[in-house]
């Protein structure tokens, strides 16, 4: 008979896996930083760009994700659901990318050129690359034309991909609020990039 | 369904925000209705070109690092307390039975009592100097010994009835000379020795141990050691604190019941 492991289990092998999540949590709201890196590690980059989307600054945008988890770090021990680990981060997120835009009352719509890396691979041809840095720019102009509150529901829903009720949570937003800003905004946006949009196909 | 109903709805439908039931009458029209098939295209053309030019600023090297970095306390005080507060929960981590734990609730109150009357006493110190300078009543006898007003700060504190047995000064001062670090450092001393001799004996029954076993008894150990090293100093920087106090001999004892556990499992 062969020996059955963890594999063959599923049931067992959901509550080994609980029980590693429930003890590196433990350890980290004990101040285990191995622990916090190993669960927060893999929000870096979504929260990044999501902060980076907020306030259209790069250099900044590092500066505010560190801010956020070394406030996560400090206050994991007010997590009270751990099954919403996410959404409490990106709700620190949020405050510190707010807080930033009303300290410095930055122009949301100015745009500064820095070293970005598209998350998409771009393609072999000059072109194709040329293009894509020029959309990417685009892009995140026209973000910034938004109003706070808008910004923030399009990239929770469109670059995060969160429920309307993750993006409640995170927000404070109702729902009605969220479905009318994302209208809203999908639309500002389709006026801002109409002439991109069939532009990017035909290359 | 109209074009008018599924517009109002096809962005949620778009979103999967729709109910089960809310799904099957959009998914219809639009398999009939060019225009609203057309708005949800539109749609997906919007998502798949926002999503191939999303772009974010790579980060350092350093990034997580430098978190950590300014994530930690930063002066004594804060230090201290954070200290403070992973010892507390490293204590409640380490898992013991009922008994074992009432005994170390009784013994770190004893203690905690101990000190505290001690530091209590220590204000009444020249009621008992002062009587010891009195003649000693066993030299005189009761009834012959008339009463003196004695030379004391506070004379409710003072008995009315004179004593029946000698006096011990000798012994009353040496109780009074130690302070209450000194008999923190006592309490310390006995704890270090027994842990000493447990030790020696959980190392010569370490390779006769279950290795499932040997982990989860090094696991509490080294929580406990983690706990004791950072009471240890919160102790030095306030010896006088009762609750330091209690949690370095609380995490003391609880290392002890640990290898008495290791030397007689």
């Amino acid at each position: 008979m062969e020996p059955s492991g963890l594999a063959d289990q599923p049931e067992r092998h959901a509550g080994a896996l609980m029980e590693v999540g429930n003890d590196l949590i433990s350890r980290a709201r004990r101040g285990d930083e191995e622990a916090f890196r190993l669960i927060f590690e893999r929000y870096t980059l979504p929260v990044t760009r999501f902060i980076f989307y907020m306030v259209n600054e790069g250099s900044l945008a590092e500066e505010l994700a560190q801010e956020t988890f070394v406030r996560a770090y400090r206050s994991l021990g007010s997590l009270r659901d751990e099954t919403r680990l996410s959404t409490w981060l990106f709700g620190i997120a949020r405050n510190v990318a707010r807080e930033s835009l009303r300290e410095s009352r930055r122009d949301a719509r100015r745009v500064e050129f820095m070293h970005v890396v598209s998350v998409r691979d771009t393609g072999p041809t000059p072109a194709r690359e040329f293009l894509d840095k020029e959309f990417n720019d685009v892009v995140r102009r026209a973000l910034g034309t938004l109003d706070e509150d808008k910004r923030l529901v399009f990239i929770l829903k469109v670059y995060e991909q969160r429920s309307y009720d993750e993006i409640s949570g995170i927000t404070g937003f109702s729902i009605p609020k969220i479905r009318n800003d994302l209208h809203r905004a999908r639309a500002s946006m389709r006026a801002l990039l109409s002439s991109y949009l069939g532009a990017d196909d035909d290359v | 369904m109209t074009c008018k109903e599924c517009q109002t709805v096809l962005e949620a439908y778009f979103d999967s925000e729709l109910t089960p039931d809310a799904i099957t009458p959009v998914a219809a029209h639009i398999a009939v209705c060019d225009r609203c098939a057309e708005s949800y295209r539109r749609l997906e053309v919007e998502q798949d070109f926002y999503l191939r030019h999303a772009s974010a600023p790579a980060v350092s090297q350093a990034f997580w690092s430098e978190v950590f970095e300014k994530g930690r306390p930063h002066g004594r005080l804060a230090w201290l307390r954070a200290r403070l507060i992973r010892a507390r929960e490293a204590i409640t981590d380490v898992r013991l039975g009922p008994l074992p734990i009432a005994a170390l609730l009784i013994l770190s109150i004893g203690i905690t009592a101990g000190v505290m009357s001690f530091l209590n006493s220590r204000k009444h110190q020249p009621v008992l100097t002062a009587r010891l300078t009195e003649p000693t009543p066993e030299t005189t006898p009761v009834s012959e010994t008339p009463k003196r007003e004695l030379p004391v700060e506070n004379k409710s504190q003072v008995p009315q009835t004179t004593r029946s047995r000698p006096i011990d000064p000798v012994s009353i001062a040496k109780r009074n000379r130690q302070r209450p670090d000194e008999l923190v450092r006592d309490a310390e001393r006995k704890y270090l020795a027994a842990i000493s001799l447990l030790t020696r004996d959980a190392e010569r029954r370490r390779s006769s141990l279950d290795p499932e076993e040997l982990a989860r008894f090094d696991q509490a150990l080294a929580a406990v050691d983690r706990t004791i090293a950072g009471t240890r100093v919160a102790v030095r920087a306030h010896p006088a604190d009762p609750v330091a106090v209690q949690y370095m001999l609380s995490a003391y004892a609880r290392k002890v019941d640990v290898l008495r556990r290791m030397v007689s499992d």
